[in-house]
């Protein structure tokens, strides 16, 4: 078998490889404008946000891990520099996962992605103070970590896990609710 | 900043949105794309929707340089328009277009402004002003699953921007040359947190058309105007609950093609809604009452004919599980109608359940039916020698079922394809189930105009694909559609029918409303739209639809002036280009259609065939904006013709028109 058959054979196999490689490794990417963007908008149909003045964010991130804190810090910056629903703007602290029990005051979390060892902890908070978890990682709906899965890119997608939204006592529009995915 | 921003026309988003209506701002929003409910009662992306449609926004509303809602919808695919006077213009979707086309079903915010007398829409007696408009939703093809009786071949819903959730000022005055003025002012007022007011005013006085033809021996001469008046509320009586009031006033004027003969035409109208939606455990509730009242009438007494409308509906949207969402829905109506002969009127009840399966995260499927029954009521005197009594009336009943199913497949991020089958039922109007007139001293032999209430309802049986792709590499979405219909039992109204002579003296020559057979239509759409971030703007189409009918019509045999296979361009194309740079913006559109066939009455014993040839049509406009709150604009209307015969009415002449607008 030549080289350039075996290529051709083994062509699209490494194809999909890299492209399954970069879609993890975009999994694993920071929220971009764009995510916070669609963030933003989602807030907006969430039941018990604020209609003036500011949304607090809390950004929850593995404190463990080796850039947990420093990628939290950049998305902290990016959201609080993010105008929220109507007329509304966004404001955001960073909460390591471990401390989430004792976080200050927020009206939502925003899950950094590689949180799962820590859904108990989040889920409790989250249960306890009724706030909406939110996530651009895909891996968040199926590990029961976020209500909403928000994805901007290629177009606007969110996911919502209604059972998990029932359980933080989470209320969602009903309007929009019919119109993105439910898990 | 290269793109130019008409803050003043452009309302700012309000608070969050309010859980119980559909804000279609912030999920347009949200989603990047439009967002309708005109599809199945669910808010849907435009994307998603299962049925054939285009929206027209607010910001290709303001670009286009029109002045009322056919002029915004004039380069639209699928679109026929038939100018027959400067306040009348017919508007049809993929042909069967007439003088007073019963073919369109017109709603603003889901109220009905399609008149039910003679089954028509007149556009300069909707009470809503272009600048409040946030989009005009197009769907093509039958929708009777959602809409009931008459949405059989198409439905224009005009959205407004919301009294609570937007917030919208703004005056406009235009000044047509020669001798067309154009006013309005809408203003949306906060009630606190929770409530808000939108109030809007608006009148235009134009200018006839010209250039009569041979055939046309006499159009009135009436002072073509027009004014609205609406207020609208909304009200968040808790956080689950909301309540919305809506007062309308219209008053039109001006020279119409009654198919026969013109006519100086003279509309009143009015209306009055209340709604209510409540979230609870067993879904969002709706509940919404109306009634409309018409005075149409051919003499400045706006009382020959006297309508009224109630209808009352609720419904309920309930989200079974991941996958299934359910709306169920019912509705009752009671239509009256006072005319020459006796007061006519029918009572519907209705039934409808829609299911919305998404069987995967790239396929959904959409199923809706609807259950109408009629009942016809009568008091009055029928013609004599017609054949008909008031047991005609008193015993006629219609059933009838509807249905809309649509498959929506996302095969990619870019790819979509539509599959959709529905059928409708477009009703006889008022007019046509019960007209009793009799001109005994008419001087060429008496003769009379009767309705005839046996007429079955047009049923339209649709089929529909289209693929629409996302063409990334030049920022453009193409469109491709292909569609088959089939009308059964389409109908003729009494003054469209062959006569029937009765062998009584004196001999009356009778005219019955009719029905005449089936028709086909078959076609295909292609579109491209799009524009790059710096403000640059295109769009091309090209429609082609076929209308072979099996009528039985004598066509241009003098009586009847519908002719379905011919009445319909087989060949429509349009073309935009456009540029927005610092505080200009600038628009180009034009349209060429292939010839069609129209009808011209030399008196008012005859009719001829009129066949026109092919035409362009193209306008330009150009604004410049003053400061953040004022702009001018200034718009030229058919700027490649002096004077075009596009119907066998008169020629529409070349206009200008110059605009001041100011956001407050």
């Amino acid at each position: 078998m030549t080289a350039r058959r075996l290529s051709g054979r083994l062509g699209l196999p490494l194809l999909l490889a890299a492209v399954f490689a970069i879609g993890n490794a975009r999994a694993a990417d920071l929220p971009s404008a764009g995510d916070i963007d669609a963030i933003s908008h989602t807030l907006g149909f969430v039941e018990g946000m604020p209609h003036a003045g500011k949304i607090r964010i809390g950004v929850v991130y593995d404190g463990s891990a080796e850039t947990g804190r420093s990628d939290a810090a950049k998305v902290v910056d990016a959201v609080s520099a993010a105008a929220g629903p109507g007329s509304t703007q966004l404001g955001a602290v960073g909460i390591a996962a471990a401390d989430i029990g004792t976080a200050a005051d927020v009206d939502a979390l925003l899950l950094m992605p590689g949180l799962k060892a820590f859904t108990r902890d989040i889920v409790a908070a989250a249960t306890r103070r009724h706030l909406p978890t939110i996530s651009t990682d895909p891996q968040c709906i199926e590990q029961q970590l976020c209500v909403l899965w928000v994805q901007a890119e290629p177009r606007v997608s969110v996911t919502l896990n209604t059972g998990l939204a029932e359980a933080l006592s989470v209320r969602i529009s009903p309007i929009f609710a019919m119109m993105v995915k439910r898990k | 900043m290269k793109r130019l921003a008409i803050a003043l026309t452009l309302p700012l988003a309000g608070a969050p949105a309010a859980a119980q209506s559909v804000d279609y701002g912030a999920l347009e929003r949200m989603f990047g794309e439009p967002v309708t409910a005109s599809a199945t009662g669910e808010p849907l992306r435009i994307s998603e929707a299962p049925v054939d449609m285009e929206i027209v926004t607010q910001d290709d509303i303001r670009r286009s340089g029109a002045v009322d809602i056919p002029g915004a919808l004039r380069f639209v695919p699928g679109i026929d328009e038939r100018v027959y006077g400067a306040n009348h213009t017919e508007v049809g979707i993929r042909g069967y277009n007439q003088p007073f086309n019963p073919r369109l079903l017109v709603l603003l915010n889901g109220r009905q402004v399609y008149l039910d007398d003679y089954g028509e829409v007149d556009w300069k007696s909707i009470p809503v002003q272009l600048s409040e408009i946030r989009q005009i939703e197009v769907v093509k093809g039958p929708n009777s699953a959602l809409y009931g009786f008459n949405a059989a071949y198409g439905v224009i819903n005009i959205v407004t921007y919301d009294p609570l959730a937007d917030s919208l000022g703004t005056a406009n005055l235009t000044f047509g040359m020669p001798n067309e003025i154009d006013g309005s002012l809408v203003k949306i007022l906060p009630l606190g947190d929770s409530a808000g007011v939108r109030i809007s005013l608006g009148g235009q006085k134009v200018r006839a058309l010209a250039g009569t033809n041979a055939y046309l021996p006499g159009i009135p001469v009436v002072g073509d105007r027009n004014g609205t008046a609406a207020v609208s509320g909304k009200v968040q009586l808790s956080p689950k609950t909301q309540l919305s009031l809506e007062l309308s006033a219209t008053d039109s004027r001006g020279a119409y093609n009654e198919g026969y003969s013109y006519s100086g035409v003279f509309i009143r109208t009015n209306s009055a809604r209340v709604g209510l939606s409540s979230e609870s455990d067993i879904g969002l509730l709706t509940l919404d009452a109306y009634r409309n009242e018409e005075r149409y009438s051919d003499l400045p007494n706006y009382g020959a004919l006297h309508g009224q409308v109630y209808v009352l509906q609720g419904s309920d949207d309930l989200i079974l599980d991941a996958d299934n969402s359910l709306r169920v829905h019912g509705e009752y109506r009671s239509d009256q109608l006072t005319l020459p002969g006796g007061e006519i009127g029918y009572d519907i009840y209705a039934g409808s359940l829609m299911w919305n399966w998404r069987i995967t995260d790239r396929l959904s499927f959409v199923n809706s039916a609807r259950v109408d029954y009629l009942t016809l009521h009568f008091d009055g005197k029928t013609a004599p020698l017609s054949g008909l009594t008031n047991a005609d009336y008193a015993n006629r009943s219609i059933t009838g079922f509807s249905f809309n199913s649509g498959l929506v497949y996302s095969a990619t991020d870019r790819d979509s394809i539509r599959l959709f089958a529905g059928r409708g039922l477009q009703i006889p109007s008022l007019y046509d189930l019960a007209i009793q007139d009799v001109f005994p001293d008419y001087p060429y032999g008496p003769y009379a105009v009767v309705g005839n209430p046996h007429l079955e309802p047009t049923a339209v049986l649709n089929f529909g694909l289209d693929y629409d792709r996302e063409l990334p590499q030049i920022n453009s979405r193409l469109s491709v559609g292909l569609f088959a219909q089939r009308s059964d039992d389409l109908y003729v109204e009494p003054s469209s029918a062959p006569p029937v002579v009765q062998q009584v003296s004196p001999y009356y020559y009778y005219y019955f409303a009719t029905q005449t057979g089936y028709g086909l239509a078959a076609g295909v759409e292609a579109a491209l739209k799009g524009g790059s971030k710096s403000g640059l703007r295109w769009g091309a189409s090209y429609t082609f639809t076929a209308t072979p009918d099996h009528t039985g019509l004598k066509y241009g045999d003098l009586y009847s002036y519908v002719d379905f296979a011919y009445s319909t361009p087989c060949h429509v194309a349009t073309a935009s280009i456009g540029d927005s740079w610092g505080p200009w913006e600038a628009d180009l559109q034009a349209r060429w259609q292939s010839a069609y066939r129209d009808f011209v009455a030399p008196d008012q014993e005859h009719l001829r065939r009129y066949n026109l040839g092919a035409y362009a049509t193209v306008d330009a406009r150009i604004a410049y904006r003053l400061t953040d709150a004022t702009s001018i604009a200034f718009t030229a209307r058919q700027l490649n013709a002096a004077s075009e015969r596009q119907t066998g009415g008169p020629n529409v002449q070349r206009s200008f028109l110059l605009s001041l607008t100011a956001g407050f």
